[in-house]
């Protein structure tokens, strides 16, 4: 009975180990529900959050998961809008992708602000001069973007199409999909610029502050180019760590191989411009506020390590695996596409906690941030979420088209 | 007619569409951000009328007058009083707590009674009737202790202990007994007082002058006046003590020297000075002279302390050369110093001649009592506390049968705690009249709970360290929170009861008599205009409207007198021979150095709970205190920054978290009071340790009187 | 830098002398009850409480004996050009008002702590739980602020309220409100201060003494070459003091 739910010739695991897997997925769920609850009944005193850190672990999560969402909007951009056709054979993947990274971080981020009943006051009392605010918009309206490129997907499920209305909604949908990849694509930029935005306009902490083109501090850039390389690259992971699990083959290699290469075109466009951002960082900003680049690291958790393996290790070396012909070789292509999702996650930790606990008052100290069960349960929970929803796309939504033909016996 | 499912679901539906079009959800929606502020939990702000009264500080020692906001009626905050001359304005973070401290979760509530381990609320006629009772049966063996170093309740407490039978009558050890024994060694009279306001160079001998000695907000104002903001200091202040604290953090120059050291310091700038040619008529100047030049000569004193004598000489060049100089000398922890170097201290103001003068030390008269069989200031402040219990503890003293205890918590608030702790068991029957459950409340067999100061009539006479004679009132703007009541009535009620005759009925007519004997005194003013410093500097005192003056007292005034009293003052060089010797000073040792803040309260407040969050982490984290030492020293014991350590000495030991803190001199570690509290509530109790549990009491050759400013302690 | 400074007729401005300042706490317990901040029975978490007004301990960082040490309080500098108001996605906190007082709404302000993030003073506070008062201590509260609930952000206001009363004063008693005397609009901690290390006024108003004070060659402000151009001044004669006010480079 459960197996006639499946897509049109593939096969699937039994139910019961399905089930299985997903009460797994469940119980880290149901954890993290339970401390949002705690959460939301308590108020985020309950977290490891503070005066000095009023941003932490959530919004590093937020922004990490943001980023890596990119896949999503990027990869739709060049599919529908640049026409690149091939692509639509791991497309489906990224918009599932986008969607649970997007509908996530909103959950986070309900979770972080301090007055939730209030969070839509950004529309009702928005202030256009802050990076915020825009985040909040775009952050919103392309997230409704993702639902409505999820939807189809779903009234695609072999069941479910049968019925003839939401088959011709689907339908009609596939039809206006490339404007919604435009605006997503624009909403998307816009976004992930205003995230790095929010750093750079921070004028008073020079860790974070940058000049820039316009009203955009050069972090606005950068954001957007680190979202786009990282983005294709984590839908890669995502595929090949699916490959490995179901056994099954899901694209093709070459597919794989092209998200990886765009992935690591961006990457070098971004290693570019954020060696020579450094630079300006380094003699521009740091002397003018009075500070040193050795002022702007501490013991182990904000040392410099940090920052070599961001600009070098997941910078250099991925760009090398990514765009030379070692990215034939899987092993090759999987470290390259996995170093840029870690230098982006670096990236968005040191922007969001080590900008912060760089002293910048002349009479105060490093501080040190540790994230507590109430951070990380719910933190968890959105990973569990994303299992779930992606086991559960997997088995029952004709996600792959190229996985019939790939498992033929 | 039926309504079917559908017709149903589609009267939602519209209903719910056309609310859309209603104002309804949109005034909901965006009334969030009012209910999102008000949620039932959120307490309310009380609404009326905004007024202001004036009163007296009674919990914080330097006895500001206050401003006190009232909202239809109800006292809000504390503010101090401009027109009082120890407050100008200025108040302590302590002295701040009084309108809030009505509230405190350690109040004692009710008339308790001790049963078991704990206590029972019982009425103030069950309380009546057991205390006539047991003090009946203890006649003849009733001591007293009390904290409050200026109430006109002393005099009731006194008199009535005297007539059943006084074991004693104490005080709580304060700089103001320390003080009382140096004049009087000196052959003085009077109590010593400071004129800050017209002094020019102030030469601090230890004395926590801003924080914790004597009129500390007035000193600062007066301090504050001497440097006008963004202009070249008036006034020249040097600070000697083991530690840069938060007096000498202002001060012009840090002298570091060890408590114990201060009246070798004293003697050693005496040298200079004489040598420079200075001399005295007063009693005794020979004899000093040969004191001084025999063995406090530049070599003999940096030996002792370690001061070079360069800066001894600059010391003596800057009080020779000021045209109003002043010698303070003082506990840095505010209590425990000997006589000897306070009579040191005052010798320098004999050799400059800054005895009655301004901008020096006046000998102020104390104020006429007006209980009959009371005691004199200068009577209750002889007695000695610490001596007396340690004879208990040890069986040399006979217990007394009853203790009263008054505005203070001895089981805290004296050195060699356990000892004092041990004596209090041995006295079998004990009644504190304590605003709070404090440690010695917690021990008492009965906790009759004192009004606190916004409740009550009670007064403030002269605290130590005024440069003037000054007497202001406090008055009760509120009904008691809880079932107190005030402990001089309850004093009158019960010696009516046992039929001992204290003259008067109730507290505030011994107030009135007190404020009518003021009024009859000559010199005495009201503060309004000119002030008590103005007319010591000359500015003719203008006439005391005689009939008004307890409604102007009531009215937050101070009444003042600037004046002294006639016996000379000797240099008691004999004394100062035996007390005080420039010996080597010891290897190795480290001594224990504490301070105190009024931010941490006294014995008998506890901490105040808005005072909590101005300690900052460098003196409490979580459950632990700091002590401070300098590097050098940290490096000689081998302890390091953050660490915990045990101090131990003399048998008691505590615990604390190690703070590297330059500005303590070496082989001195320098610990916090007022922390480590049993009793109390939750901003009080378990925080830190109570350092003063490991100062041993050491009799003061020559005079005499218990000391303990300072401790030899083991660090591991 | 970014951003630029607005200017108002009427700046309201504090000048703290520190070397007056004992680092005694009164003006941080002052404006504690001023402004109902709750108690705080965990205050030792310094990284956790409220305090509105903070007393930072300076150190010329040398071993004994050559050490020095020194207090600064540290209201809201208000600054001229704040960091934190841009920043705000739903302008609950504002620069936009005669005086130039920082503006802080609570019923508008969401808890994001973007406003945190972005002041360098540490000026701002979140409520991270709901303020709870010891029973019968709600009676004490001011009715001049409104008690906040938790989840939003909070700091030094320079006790606007006290504005209104002495404006309401002036007005009461037929004097301009907008020119009012000097000491007609003080703040608690100012008020209570016994060192008298603190000064407030209009930093414009030429009657007023901060006026002429922020002039003094020893006054200096924080962070000032981060062009946050601030409304709070602070002086001292100690030149490490001074120094301590701002970030060098060895060079400079
Ligand atoms: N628990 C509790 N909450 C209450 C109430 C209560 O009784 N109890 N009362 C409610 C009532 S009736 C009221 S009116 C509110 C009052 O509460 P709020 O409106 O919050 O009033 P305040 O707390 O006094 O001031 C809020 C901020 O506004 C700034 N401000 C004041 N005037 C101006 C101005 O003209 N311009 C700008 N830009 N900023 C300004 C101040 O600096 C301060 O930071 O509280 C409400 N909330
Ligand atoms: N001088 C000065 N004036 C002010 C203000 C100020 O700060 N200073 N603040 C202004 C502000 S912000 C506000 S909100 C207003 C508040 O002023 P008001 O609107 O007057 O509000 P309240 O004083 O809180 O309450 C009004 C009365 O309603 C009564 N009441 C309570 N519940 C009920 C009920 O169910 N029914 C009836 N009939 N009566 C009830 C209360 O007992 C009280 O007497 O004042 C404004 N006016
Ligand atoms: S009240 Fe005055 S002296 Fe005390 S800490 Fe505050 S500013 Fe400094
Ligand atoms: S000090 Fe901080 S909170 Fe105050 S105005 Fe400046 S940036 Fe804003
Ligand atoms: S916390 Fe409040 S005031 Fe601060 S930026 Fe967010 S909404 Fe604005
Ligand atoms: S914050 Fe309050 S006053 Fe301001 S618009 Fe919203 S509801 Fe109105
Ligand atoms: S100005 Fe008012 S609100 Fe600001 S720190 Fe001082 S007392 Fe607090
Ligand atoms: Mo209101």
């Amino acid at each position: 009975m459960e197996k006639t739910w499946y897509p049109e010739g593939v096969e699937r695991c039994g139910l019961g180990k399905f089930m299985g897997w997903l009460g797994i997925w469940a119980v880290v769920g149901l954890l993290g529900v339970l401390s949002m609850l705690w959460v939301f009944y308590r108020g985020i005193g309950v977290t490891g959050l503070d005066n000095y850190f009023g941003f932490g672990l959530w919004i590093t999560f937020d922004l990490a998961v943001i980023a890596l969402g990119a896949g999503a909007f990027f990869t739709g951009l060049i599919r529908y809008i640049i026409g690149l056709d091939e692509l639509k054979n791991i497309i489906n993947l990224t918009v599932i992708k986008g969607f649970l990274c997007y509908s996530g971080a909103m959950l986070i981020l309900s979770l972080d602000v301090g007055q939730p009943l209030r969070a839509w006051f950004g529309y009702w009392h928005p202030n256009v001069h802050s990076m915020l605010t825009e985040v909040i918009f775009c952050i919103t309206c392309y997230l409704l973007v993702l639902i409505i490129e999820y939807v189809p997907l779903i009234l695609e499920q072999k069941q479910l199409n049968k019925i003839p209305f939401l088959h011709n909604l689907a339908h009609q949908m596939h039809v206006v999909m490339p404007l919604f990849a435009g605006i997503g694509a624009f909403l998307s930029t816009f976004h992930q610029g205003s995230l790095g935005g929010m750093y750079g306009v921070m004028f008073a902490r020079p860790y974070a502050f940058r000049e820039g083109f316009f009203i955009w501090p050069w972090t606005f850039f950068l954001f957007v180019l680190s979202a786009i390389a990282s983005g294709p690259c984590l839908t890669v992971l995502i595929c090949g760590f699916m490959e490995k699990l179901s056994g099954r083959k899901l694209t093709t290699y070459r597919i794989k191989s092209l998200m990886a290469k765009i992935g690591g075109t961006m990457l070098l466009i971004y290693t570019v411009f954020k060696y020579l951002d450094t630079w300006a960082w380094i003699n521009g900003v740091l002397p003018k506020a009075g500070l040193t680049f050795d002022q702007m690291f501490y013991g182990l958790v904000y040392g410099k390590w940090l920052f070599f393996t961001e600009i070098v290790l997941c910078l250099l070396v991925p760009v090398v695996f990514l765009l030379t012909p070692l990215r034939k070789k899987p092993a090759f292509m999987y470290s390259g596409a996995f170093l840029a999702c870690v230098g982006v996650v670096i990236n968005r930790y040191v922007f969001t906690v080590q900008a912060l606990a760089q002293p910048v008052l002349p009479f105060t100290k490093w501080e040190i941030y540790t994230p507590n069960w109430a951070e990380w349960l719910t933190s968890f929970m959105v990973i569990a979420y994303g299992f779930i929803v992606m086991s559960l796309s997997y088995r029952y939504l004709p996600i792959f088209p190229q996985e019939v033909g790939l498992n033929k016996k | 007619m039926g309504l079917d499912r559908r017709a149903f679901l589609g009267l939602v539906a519209g209903g719910a569409v056309g609310t859309m079009f209603t104002p309804i959800p949109w005034k909901l929606l965006d009334d969030v951000s009012i209910w999102t502020q008000n949620w039932s939990w959120i307490p309310r702000v009380p609404k009326g009328q905004i007024d202001y009264v004036t009163t007296t500080s009674k919990l914080c020692p330097a006895g500001e007058g206050l401003k006190i906001m009232r909202v239809a009626g109800n006292p809000i905050s504390a503010a101090g009083n401009p027109d009082h001359p120890l407050s100008r304005g200025g108040v302590s973070a302590l002295a701040r707590s009084e309108v809030y401290m009505l509230y405190s979760p350690a109040r004692v509530k009710s008339p308790m009674k001790k049963s078991g381990k704990g206590f029972e609320p019982i009425t103030w006629e069950q309380a009546m009737l057991e205390m006539a009772d047991k003090l009946g049966a203890a006649k003849g063996a009733v001591a007293c202790v009390s904290g409050d170093g200026t109430g006109t309740v002393n005099e009731l407490l006194s008199a009535f202990v005297g007539k059943l039978g006084a074991a004693g009558y104490f005080m709580m050890p304060s700089e103001a007994a320390t003080a009382a024994k140096a004049v009087k060694l000196m052959g003085g009279k009077g109590q010593a007082g400071y004129d800050f306001e017209n002094a020019d160079t102030v030469l601090v001998l230890g004395a926590d002058i801003f924080e914790t000695w004597g009129t500390s907000t007035r000193n600062r104002k007066a301090f504050g006046d001497s440097r006008p903001v963004g202009q070249k200091p008036k006034s020249d202040y040097i600070y000697v003590g083991p530690t840069r604290n938060n007096t000498a953090a202002v001060c012009d120059q840090w002298i570091p020297a060890a408590t114990a050291d201060l009246g070798v310091v004293a003697l050693g700038i005496a040298w200079h000075l004489l040598r420079a040619g200075a001399t005295s008529a007063a009693p005794g100047f020979d004899t000093f002279k040969a004191v001084v030049n025999g063995g406090f000569g530049p070599e003999d004193v940096k030996r002792a302390t370690g001061i070079a004598p360069e800066v001894l000489a600059g010391v003596a060049k800057a009080l020779a050369s000021a045209k109003a100089p002043l010698v303070v000398t003082g506990s840095p922890c505010g209590q425990g110093l000997g006589a000897a170097p306070v009579i040191a201290g005052m010798s320098l103001n004999l050799l400059l001649g800054r005895v009655n003068k301004p901008g020096g030390v006046y000998a102020l008269p104390e104020l006429a009592t007006v209980v009959p069989g009371a005691m004199t200031r200068e009577a209750m402040l002889a007695g000695d506390l610490p001596a007396f219990l340690k004879g208990v503890a040890d069986g040399k003293t006979p217990a007394p049968k009853a203790l009263l205890v008054y505005d203070a918590n001895p089981a805290y608030g004296l050195p060699e705690t356990a000892t004092m702790a041990k004596a209090l068991e041995k006295i079998p029957y004990k009644v504190s009249f304590s605003s709070f459950l404090d440690e010695t409340a917690a021990m008492c067999d009965l906790v009759l709970p004192n009004s606190l100061t916004l409740e009550r009539y009670d007064d403030l006479a002269t605290p130590y360290g005024s440069g003037f004679c000054v007497y202001s009132l406090t008055v009760p703007y509120q009904k008691p929170v809880h079932d107190t009541r005030t402990t001089g009535d309850v004093i009158l009620t019960l010696a009516r009861k046992m039929s001992v005759d204290l003259k008067f009925d109730n507290f505030l007519q011994v107030l009135k008599e007190k404020v009518a004997t003021l009024a009859k005194a000559s010199g005495g003013f009201v503060a309004k205009d000119v002030m008590p410093w103005q007319v010591a500097a000359g500015k003719p005192a203008p006439a005391l409207a005689g009939g008004d003056l307890w409604k102007a007292l009531t009215s937050g005034y101070a009444w003042t007198m600037v004046g002294q009293v006639q016996a000379t003052l000797g240099f008691a060089p004999e004394v100062l021979a035996k007390a005080i010797k420039a010996g080597k000073a010891p290897e190795k040792a480290v001594v224990l150095a504490p301070y105190a803040q009024l931010r941490t309260g006294t014995p008998t407040t506890g901490i105040p709970c808005q005072d909590l969050t101005t300690v900052p982490d460098t003196e409490l984290i979580g459950e632990s205190t700091f002590v401070r030492l300098n590097s050098a020293t940290a490096k000689a014991l081998g302890v390091k920054k953050g660490a915990t350590v045990k101090l131990t000495a003399g048998g008691a030991s505590c615990e604390a978290k190690v703070h590297i803190f330059e500005s303590v001199m070496t082989g001195v570690v320098s610990a916090p009071l007022g922390f480590g509290h049993s009793a109390f509530d939750v901003f009080s109790k378990g925080k830190g340790a109570n350092y003063l549990s490991l100062l041993s009491v050491v009799e003061e050759p020559g005079t005499g009187l218990s000391t303990w400013a300072a401790a030899d302690v083991k660090i591991a | 830098m970014s951003g630029h400074s607005k200017e108002f007729p009427i700046t309201w401005g504090m000048v703290i002398d520190i070397d007056k300042c004992t680092g005694c706490g009164a003006c941080m317990a002052s404006c504690q009850t001023e402004n109902n901040i709750e108690p705080q029975p965990e205050a030792s978490n310094k990284l956790r409480s409220t305090s509105w007004m903070l007393v930072y301990e300076l150190t010329n960082d040398k071993a004994f004996p050559d050490h020095d040490i020194a207090f600064l309080p540290r209201p809201c500098q208000q600054c001229g050009n704040p960091p934190c108001v841009s920043v705000c996605p739903v302008v609950a906190t504002d620069k936009n008002e005669d005086g130039g007082i920082v503006s802080q709404v609570y019923p508008r302000c969401i808890g994001c702590r973007y406003c945190v993030a972005a002041c360098p003073y540490h000026v701002r506070y979140f409520g991270w739980y709901d303020p709870v008062w010891p029973e019968g201590m709600e009676k004490t509260l001011s009715p001049l602020t409104s008690v906040r609930p938790r989840g939003v952000v909070e700091k030094c206001s320079f006790c606007h309220h006290r504005w209104n009363l002495a404006k309401d004063a002036a007005r009461a008693s037929g004097k301009n409100p907008d020119n009012l005397d000097d000491g007609a609009y003080v703040t608690a901690c100012v008020q209570n201060c016994p060192s008298g290390a603190l000064s407030f006024g209009d930093l414009k108003n030429p009657k007023h003494k901060v006026h002429e004070l922020i002039k003094n060659p020893n006054a200096f402000r924080l962070l000032q070459r981060l062009g946050t151009n601030t409304q709070v001044y602070y002086i001292s004669r100690r030149e490490w003091v001074r120094k301590l006010g701002d970030n060098y480079l060895k060079s400079e």
